[in-house]
């Protein structure tokens, strides 16, 4: 276990060494936050709630969703970093040095991710500071939600790694995801309440979104923080974003080992 | 028992032929043609502890193809691989343990973190002890002079040193074998010979068998005793280095160019002469003819502009192998 802990730590200390890039993370960020803001206030159109929905949730809910969009993954919307990375060593042949390693390749790449995340971490939680601060947000109604919050974030994050690894396998096989991973990264902007909460959906689409597994990436962790979701619903939820994880953990060791069985190299 | 058993090892590549141009490219949308292209026929060896065998063929030949099976990155097609007993794709892990790899295009290092790092981390990821790891970082300062850049961020090495860095990050873990594939492309012929002798020290100290691939004979000349041959997907020659240097060795080309036309070009002591306008190559052999004494005997005759002397090359080796099967003891 010890090296997969230092995987990790090597991926944050890589990351640190493009400490410009991270800067220009920091500013879109920032700019996100300021535009997601005047959205949500225009069409408030100074109403205090819309559709039973406090303005000030509905920030907390937006902001919270730029920021943790930094911290699962780069920033924002692109969520398919693995997907991309695979393709890449994928077409060079690259690959084959992440193979020799002898690790469990999945937990490899768990580790890599895992390093950044904590990078993210690292700059994102500062801003959601200071955003709450600036924009008057709400905090978690209580301890408990706060821990469930944390909780579901943990889950959501285990979610977009597995959705990430499974699309990235599809390299093994066409040597190319830029569609799929284009098409993967649109699914989950979309369907995850990342952008539009699903409670602006229409009942029948909120239902079936509630029980695929990308709701839990924002729209189960971001809910739960602004109160929306509680009690025996907030267990429900977390419920199902286990039995995803836990299905799609499963999916991906059984791809992965038909996955290895078909690697081509052919470059070098 | 043998360190390395491979058995009737096939290897094949499904590639899907694209059509040329604009409408071909649209083509190939709707309709593709497979081809199967068999990069490993029918190949086998064994290779004992402590032996170092250079696995040699010209590009595209299927020496990385077999070294990535070798290793268990690759499954074959068909045929068995045994490394110490173990099956190295179903097994990958544990093979992983005791073997090291370089591949001379690529690095397992980290690109923007210094080379200390990378090294750190292998020791927790091959489960190194402190003391085995104080002592070869040690012994690669003292022979491969690491410590020089060993704070330098890798991206930033010399393809010499980083070759160097590769080299000890694949010997860390003291491995039962090492394989090499083209260790030394793209060096400098200091930066090789240094290369080239680690190696053979690291054989003759700790018995480390050694699988070198390349292209470059020289390097298997300094280095090994016995020699693989590989064209096309199949061992054309397994034996001693000693046979073909015995055959070939004594062999070179004089490429000359000359200032006109040279007509009835002919020289008593050449083995062959191909002239092509104004150039020609001269074969001969070294035990028969002094190249100072060919090239005094050319330039008497003829008005030469320019000259060269050429080592006989693989492809030629392979070439001849083939047309004459003089070597036939040696075939496999």
């Amino acid at each position: 276990m010890r090296a997969y802990l230092e995987i990790a730590k090597k991926s944050f200390q890589e990351m640190l060494s493009s400490r410009g890039e991270a800067l220009i993370r920091l500013l879109a960020m920032l700019l996100s936050l300021y535009l997601l803001r005047s959205f949500w206030k225009g069409l408030y159109a100074g109403s205090d709630e819309v559709q039973g929905m406090k303005f000030t949730s509905m920030l907390t809910y937006a902001t919270l969703s730029v920021i943790t969009g930094g911290i699962l993954n780069i920033f924002g919307l692109l969520q398919v970093y693995i997907a991309y990375w695979m393709a890449r060593k994928m077409r060079s042949g690259e690959i084959v040095m992440d193979l020799l390693k002898p690790t469990d390749f999945e937990l490899y790449l768990f580790s890599h991710s895992t390093g950044r995340l904590a990078f993210n971490l690292m700059f994102s939680v500062p801003v959601a500071i200071l955003a709450f601060i600036v924009f008057r947000l709400e905090p978690p109604p209580g301890p408990a939600a706060a821990f469930l919050f944390m909780g579901s974030l943990a889950i959501g994050y285990l979610l977009v790694f597995l959705i990430d690894f499974l699309v990235s396998l599809i390299a093994f096989w066409t040597t190319q995801t830029r569609g799929v991973g284009g098409f993967t990264r649109l699914i989950i902007a979309l369907l995850s309440g990342s952008f539009i909460p699903l409670w602006f959906f229409p009942a029948w689409a909120r239902d079936a979104l509630s029980w695929l597994p990308f709701s839990s990436i924002y729209h189960a962790p971001l809910s739960i923080f602004i109160g929306k979701l509680k009690g025996a619903e907030a267990m429900k939820t977390i419920a199902v974003q286990v039995a995803w994880a836990l299905v799609l953990f499963a999916l991906s060791r059984v791809l992965w080992s038909r996955a290895r069985r078909h690697l081509m190299i052919h470059a070098g | 028992m043998a360190e390395i058993e491979v058995k009737d090892l096939c290897k094949e590549f499904t590639t899907y032929v694209r059509g040329h141009g604009l409408a071909g490219s649209v083509g190939s949308l709707l309709s593709r043609n497979r081809t199967v292209r068999k990069a490993v026929n029918h190949v086998g060896f064994i290779v004992e502890k402590g032996e170092m065998v250079g696995y040699v063929g010209p590009n595209g030949a299927g020496k990385s193809t077999t070294i990535k099976m070798l290793t268990g990155i690759l499954y074959p097609t068909s045929g068995t691989v045994r490394v110490c007993g173990l099956c190295p794709s179903k097994d990958r892990k544990h093979n992983l343990m005791h073997i090291g790899t370089v591949f001379g295009q690529r690095t397992q290092l980290w690109w923007d973190l210094p080379l200390i790092e990378s090294l750190e981390l292998l020791r927790y990821i091959y489960k190194v002890s402190t003391k085995s790891y104080k002592e070869n970082i040690e012994r690669f300062c003292d022979i491969l002079d690491i410590d020089e850049f060993m704070q330098t961020p890798v991206r930033q090495l010399s393809l010499g040193q980083r070759m160097r860095g590769d080299l000890a990050a694949a010997l860390l873990h003291d491995p039962d074998i090492l394989y090499l594939d083209e260790p030394t492309i793209g060096l400098d012929v200091v930066a090789k010979e240094r290369i080239r002798l680690f190696i053979a020290e690291l054989n003759r100290e700790r018995k480390t068998t050694v699988v070198l691939t390349t292209h470059d004979l020289t390097d298997i000349g300094t280095l090994c005793r016995r020699i693989i041959i590989i064209d096309t997907g199949r061992i054309i020659y397994d034996g001693p280095v000693e046979e073909i240097r015995k055959r070939f060795g004594s062999e070179s080309s004089l490429l000359v160019v000359f200032k006109e036309e040279p007509r009835g070009l002919s020289l008593q002591d050449a083995e062959e002469i191909v002239v092509d306008g104004l150039q020609a190559r001269i074969r001969f052999d070294r035990r028969r003819i002094a190249a100072s004494d060919l090239i005094g005997a050319l330039l008497k005759e003829y008005p030469v502009s320019d000259l060269t002397i050429e080592d006989t090359s693989l492809e030629r080796i392979i070439r001849e192998i083939y047309l004459e099967g003089k070597l036939d003891a040696g075939l496999s």
